[in-house]
């Protein structure tokens, strides 16, 4: 850049005449001040934003990083959710979604209400930047001015929040979907502000299923309905995404029936995990260990978590429950998880109910009998599972609720192969 | 190399990979990635995949008897042989194949091994048996099938990796932006460094793993097998291999990462280069070229198998099948005698076991929580005699004079009340030992001849102390852990062993302080290597 061009970016950044600038910066420039240094010097002194320190250089989305303090972005909004969060002790509503320019997209929250709407071009001068997970946001407040544009700025990427489930993952915000509600029942909590009833239940799509939570409960949300949602977020719930209805979202009835898929999500297991969870997917590979803690097990009466010697961890001594539960590691060669099958699926593969188990586990003299058993029966056989899977600190646990022996036809899997390997 | 992805957090279990056993076989590379204990140890096939846990289903064909309690199986897949050795360490594999009734279709998930025997260059790869269970023929047919599609998807991302003309680091990032998984991206460049594997042999692998498909498809008899070493041929059909071509970032930080290389650095065995130079020599004089490949195609199935052994034979120090010179006692050659019975003197006195091999030359094992530690875990391979064994699994630096011995054996029938204090007075009234474990034990004690079986113990207690940290207290309490899961293994008699039992055994075997010996119980339990079963019992997982 020439001390010219430097000049004219100066001047249109604050609004002065460019002449003017242009003789302070090569005065300057001559003292051998750097031209950043310089450049920060004159918008001081030409008084850009309102607070001291340093001031906000234009910037493209893609150059921002969590150590800008402040930036000027020029962008399309993609997305406008609207929150109603707890800030301080009191109650504030927050606009938060994704700007895009060519360069890329970032997160911003907007403490104030600008009137941002999808598909808007604007200027967001002074725009505070923090870091949120890794990744700098842009948070929109009292000192950041907002300009709009009536010249759209073309960006890569789809505007507007229309997306199906499949695509969700927690922390997307200011979401539109068209889904068929799958379940739903009424729920009282005990919330921030005493008792509340909210909504929550099953969505789904062509795509898939997930649960969903109504915090502000919509008569439109009734079990069978096809509806389409706007400004909905999604929260990590269990390890997988949930759909977050609230008093901002708006409900409309669909005069076309959403077909919600009866199928779970198909793929392998290494891009399962990666996804941070799923709430309904199914996976195929082979059982190739069953873990400790499976079989005949003991639970603590009140909270059900397993005991070891009737010692549960929150509730001391306690008069355990016999239960049955396998955790086995299920293994396709691109990773694994472990999953967790629960008293029915376990009879199943067991062959016989509790009471059998632990007749069983008697006549052995050894409850690790019942898991032997399990292991004997699965250990080195293909599965397809079905379930939950939620990745965490603890693992890749896939909660099942399907667990069936592959019984396709080998020489027919053989031949689909082939036929894409050597077209 | 950044290794938290793969050997970090909880939950990151390692993959079991799977491949056909001629891939498998050619393999002869293995590292670990640091000097940690726990470090994971990985072979590294000649493709790039690199291999801590394998999975594998085929027929199990044969099972011979190595020593006592140590087993060797033959998996056969439809390109040629798995080898399995089984032995107390593994109990349930080492049951189910001594009651196995061959041949039967099997799944057999393991660690990967290699091993090479004291003289010679040649080194040979084995599965060790995490669970072995019986399974149907679908099973089996799903597994090729399996198999047969992640290998075609490795070879193409072996082509790539080598058509990008990257090395190292620069080559394994660059994978992983490919969206290959860590584990095949860190394998790929040693791969190509350490076998400087080839378009020609890479090709190969494909056709097997495509024939091999064709077989389950019903569209083939048999596969042909890969007559080619890794590094043999050319990279004339190289690029017919690759499917999506690596894109790389015009950057200048590639140039000046170039050189670093972190398998130089990280390279634990650092003769390997050489054996490996010489078997390439060996392999080079002998290697049928790749013409005279046997053509398969218009023989029976029965004969496939021939095919593949007199391949193997034809080479000795090349494609040789991995049973045959495990056998061979150090210094002979090798041995291609397939009907061969072991002589149980020679099994005992001259076979090395690739478990013992691993423990005190290798590599310090991931498995020794398992295992009891790397200082226990020789004997139990190469000693046939039981009660050398449990010379093995006392505590290295408990040496024993004979006045010491005899007193523990008497003293063993009367609760071994002996000069250090042992002060439970409920030690009488507790469940007595098991009387077969105590007398296994006080038999071992009297019999063992610790200045001279006890030296070399102690020799690889010592090496594997010094490549397990430098603490010298952490070593000492790692030991104490192991003498107290080792007395707690004697003791236990199916619903654990008493614990009060368990620390006197350990002070008195030891002659540490009980206290002590109950860190070190709390220890092993907090290191989820026992458990307690009841009030009072302690069991081994």
């Amino acid at each position: 850049m020439t001390l010219d061009e430097h000049a004219e970016e100066l001047a249109s950044d604050l609004g002065v005449d460019k002449e003017e600038v242009k003789e302070d910066l090569a005065n300057l420039v001559n003292y051998s001040v750097p031209m950043d240094e310089a450049k920060q010097s004159l918008r001081r002194k030409y008084g850009d934003g309102s607070e001291g320190g340093t001031t906000p250089s234009s910037k493209d989305i893609a150059e921002i990083s969590a150590s800008d303090s402040n930036v000027t972005v020029t962008a399309r909004v993609l997305t406008v959710g609207q929150r109603s969060i707890q800030y301080q002790g009191d109650e504030q509503v927050i606009f938060e979604g994704e700007l895009a320019d060519e360069t890329g997209t970032i997160s911003y929250t907007a403490w104030e209400d600008f009137g941002l709407a999808a598909g808007d071009t604007i200027t967001a001068g002074n725009a505070g930047v923090r870091e949120w997970d890794g990744r700098p946001e842009l948070n929109l407040g009292e000192s950041t001015s907002i300009e709009r544009s009536d010249d759209p700025l073309d960006v890569p990427y789809e505007i507007g929040g229309d997306a199906e489930l499949a695509t969700l993952a927690p922390g997307d915000r200011g979401i539109n979907v068209e889904v068929q509600v799958l379940e739903v029942e009424e729920k009282t909590i005990d919330g921030r502000n005493g008792e509340t009833d909210i909504l929550s239940g099953v969505f789904g799509d062509e795509s898939t299923r997930l649960p969903f939570t109504d915090w502000d409960p919509h008569a439109e949300i009734e079990a069978g309905a096809s509806i389409r949602i706007e400004d909905v977020f999604v929260r990590e719930f269990r390890g997988a995404p949930s759909i977050n209805v609230s008093e901002f979202s708006t409900v409309t009835p669909l005069d076309r029936t959403v077909s919600a898929t009866e199928n779970a999500q198909q793929m392998p297991i290494r891009e399962a995990v990666d996804s941070g969870g799923l709430f309904d997917v199914e996976l195929t590979g082979n059982i190739i260990e069953v873990r400790d803690g499976s079989g005949l097990i003991e639970r603590c009466p009140e909270c059900g978590r397993v005991v070891q010697n009737g010692q549960c961890r929150s509730h001391g001594t306690v008069d355990a429950v016999d239960d049955l539960r396998t955790k086995a590691i299920l293994d396709d060669g691109s990773a694994t998880v472990t999953v967790v099958l629960d008293d029915e699926l376990t009879a199943e593969v067991y062959g016989g109910d509790l009471a059998d188990a632990t007749e069983h586990a008697r006549d052995a003299m050894d409850k690790e009998v019942v898991a032997e058993r399990i292991a004997d029966r699965i250990v080195g056989l293909e599965y397809v599972v079905r379930g939950s899977l939620s990745v965490d600190e603890y693992g890749a646990n896939l909660d099942a609720t399907s667990f069936e022996e592959s019984d396709d036809d080998p020489a027919e899997r053989a031949r689909t192969l082939l036929a894409e390997v050597e077209p | 190399m950044s290794t938290d992805e793969d050997q970090g957090g909880a939950g990151r279990r390692e993959v079991a990979y799977r491949l056909f056993a001629a891939e498998f076989d050619d393999a002869d590379f293995s590292y670990s990635e640091s000097d940690e204990e726990r470090a994971p140890n990985y072979v590294v096939t000649p493709t790039g995949a690199r291999v801590n846990r394998v999975f594998l289903v085929g027929v199990l064909t044969e099972v011979e008897t190595v020593s006592e309690d140590y087993l060797r199986a033959r998996v056969v897949d439809p390109s040629g042989p798995f080898v399995v050795y089984a032995g107390q360490y593994q109990p349930e594999a080492l049951a189910f194949l001594e009651s196995a009734d061959p041949p039967t279709f099997v799944a057999v998930t393991g660690k990967a091994r290699t091993y090479q025997p004291d003289d010679s260059d040649q080194v040979y790869t084995s599965v060790r048996p995490e669970s072995i269970s019986e399974v149907d023929a679908a099973t089996r047919d799903r597994w090729v099938v399996q198999t047969a599609e992640q290998t075609i998807d490795r070879v193409a991302r072996a082509a790539e990796g080598k058509h990008a003309d990257l090395t190292g680091d620069d080559l394994r990032a660059a994978l992983v932006d490919h969206g290959v998984d860590e584990g095949v991206a860190a394998g790929i460049p040693i791969a190509l460094e350490r076998y400087g594997t080839t378009g020609d042999y890479l090709a190969a692998v494909r056709d097997l793993a495509t024939d091999a498909a064709r077989v389950v498809a019903g569209q083939r008899d048999e596969v042909e097998p890969v007559s080619l070493r890794p590094g043999r041929g050319s990279d004339d059909r190289l690029a017919g291999l690759v499917e999506r071509p690596i894109e790389l970032p015009a950057d200048d930080e590639a140039a000046e990462t170039a050189a670093k290389d972190p398998v130089e650095t990280d390279r634990p065995d650092e003769t390997a280069d050489d054996q490996r130079a010489g078997t390439a020599e060996a392999t080079t004089g002998q290697q049928p070229s790749g013409s005279d490949a046997p053509s398969t195609d218009d023989e029976s199935a029965g004969e496939t198998t021939e095919s593949v052994g007199d391949v193997a034979e034809e080479e000795p120090s090349g494609a040789a099948s991995t049973d045959e010179t495990v056998e061979a006692s150090p210094g002979e050659t090798v041995e291609v005698s397939p009907d061969e019975t072991v002589d149980p003197t020679t099994g005992e006195t001259t076979e090395p076991s690739p478990d013992e091999i691993d423990a005190t030359s290798d590599e310090p094992t991931d498995e020794s929580a398992s295992d009891r530690g790397t200082a226990t875990d020789p004997s139990t391979a190469a000693e046939t005699d039981s009660t050398d064994d449990d010379l093995g699994e006392f505590d290295p630096e408990f040496e024993l004079d004979d006045s010491e011995r005899e007193e523990i054996e008497s003293e063993y029938g009367t609760e071994f009340q002996s000069g250090t204090e042992v002060d439970e007075p409920g030690a009488a009234d507790i469940d007595t030992p098991d009387p077969e474990a105590v007398d296994a034990d006080s038999a071992t004690a009297a019999d063992a001849e610790p200045s001279s079986d006890a030296d070399p113990i102690e020799g690889e207690a010592e090496a594997a102390r010094s490549a397990d940290s430098p603490d010298e207290d952490d070593a000492t309490d790692v030991d104490l852990e192991d003498a107290v899961m080792d007395v707690m293994d004697d003791l236990d008699d199916g619903d654990g062993a008493a614990r009060t039992a368990v620390v006197d055994a350990v002070v008195d075997r030891t002659g540490g302080d009980p206290d002590a010996v109950e860190d070190a119980i709390q220890d092993a339990l907090m290191g989820g290597r026992c458990y307690e079963p009841d009030d009072g019992l302690l069991k081994p997982i």
